[in-house]
């Protein structure tokens, strides 16, 4: 599979493992500068419209995965550029899995403010963890010893998904 | 990067391109807004044709862009929304919060 890059990005390493047929396995790391979250965009839209995703699910399912790297950039990295975001995807048979890990010291997800919730509405911060699970399948939150933070994202490929992309979100 | 501005009927309207997004998109679109109504205008029209995309950092800006417009008097309202942009202003409910035009004349009309 050939993944056009964008020219002058930073970038730590991209690897492309096609461990068999139906398995195949995408690495990116790249330092905490938000100008790279392009490349991460670049590599993961051509990837997932060759596993089969139409426009506008690449599109939503884009936007979660941008959404997971800034947080990580942002909030996990404080915007450090020495440190890393990485990101690694599996498809194994039917499932995208994504897990973006950052080298942060983490974060309580419960003590994030719901941003539907009317007082909220005009909050600065908490739509990009919404927007994740509202166009992922699954979407989990892990913290290592050191507290570093990796979000999990999963997505049913599209011959095994009866959707397009969206789940419904309660108000 | 610099967003487009112009003026019609007394109503400043801003015309973002590509995309909305953390580190670039949001700033320029902080600046525009605050540029525009450091110059005065009470009427802001937001015209979303060039844009590609939208994130929630992007989002944060439009929200606090119509915090400080209606708390200076004014009013800010959408045009030209993309699918793409109006699906994620739906999902986190911000689209409720805007007047959302498709046409232009009509925009500009509903200031007067």
């Amino acid at each position: 599979m050939v993944v056009d890059l964008p020219e002058g990005r930073l970038l730590h390493f991209v690897t492309l493992t096609d461990m068999a047929e139906q398995d195949l396995q995408i690495k990116v790391a790249i330092a905490s500068r938000f100008e790279n979250i392009d490349l991460v965009d670049a590599v993961m839209e051509a990837s997932m419209r060759h596993f089969g995703f139409d426009e506008e699910t690449v599109e939503r399912l884009g936007l979660a995965i941008r959404e997971a790297v800034a947080n990580g950039m942002r909030h996990g990295n404080k915007q450090d550029p020495t440190k890393k975001v990485e990101l690694c995807c599996d498809l194994k048979q039917d499932v995208m899995a994504l897990r973006i890990t950052d080298e942060g010291s983490g974060f309580d997800v419960d003590a994030v403010p719901d941003p539907l919730a009317t007082d909220n509405l005009f909050n600065s911060s908490g739509r990009g963890i919404l927007l994740m699970r509202a166009f992922m399948d699954e979407v989990d939150f892990k913290f290592d010893s050191q507290g570093a933070t990796q979000v999990t994202l999963k997505k049913r490929l599209p011959s095994s998904a009866s959707d397009s992309g969206s789940k419904e979100v309660e108000s | 990067m610099k967003i487009p501005v112009r003026s019609r009927d007394g109503v400043t309207i801003l015309q973002p391109a590509g995309k909305i997004t953390i580190g670039i998109g949001d700033i320029a679109f902080r600046d525009a807004v605050d540029e525009a109504l450091a110059a005065g205008s009470m009427s802001l029209l937001v015209d979303f044709q060039k844009a590609s995309k939208m994130d929630s950092s992007g989002m944060a800006e439009l929200v606090a862009a119509y915090k400080k417009v209606t708390e200076s008097g004014g009013q800010i309202k959408l045009l030209h929304l993309p699918s793409n942009i109006r699906d994620v202003l739906t999902i986190t409910q911000i689209a409720r919060v805007f007047e959302i035009f498709e046409d232009e004349d009509e925009a500009i009309a509903s200031f007067n």
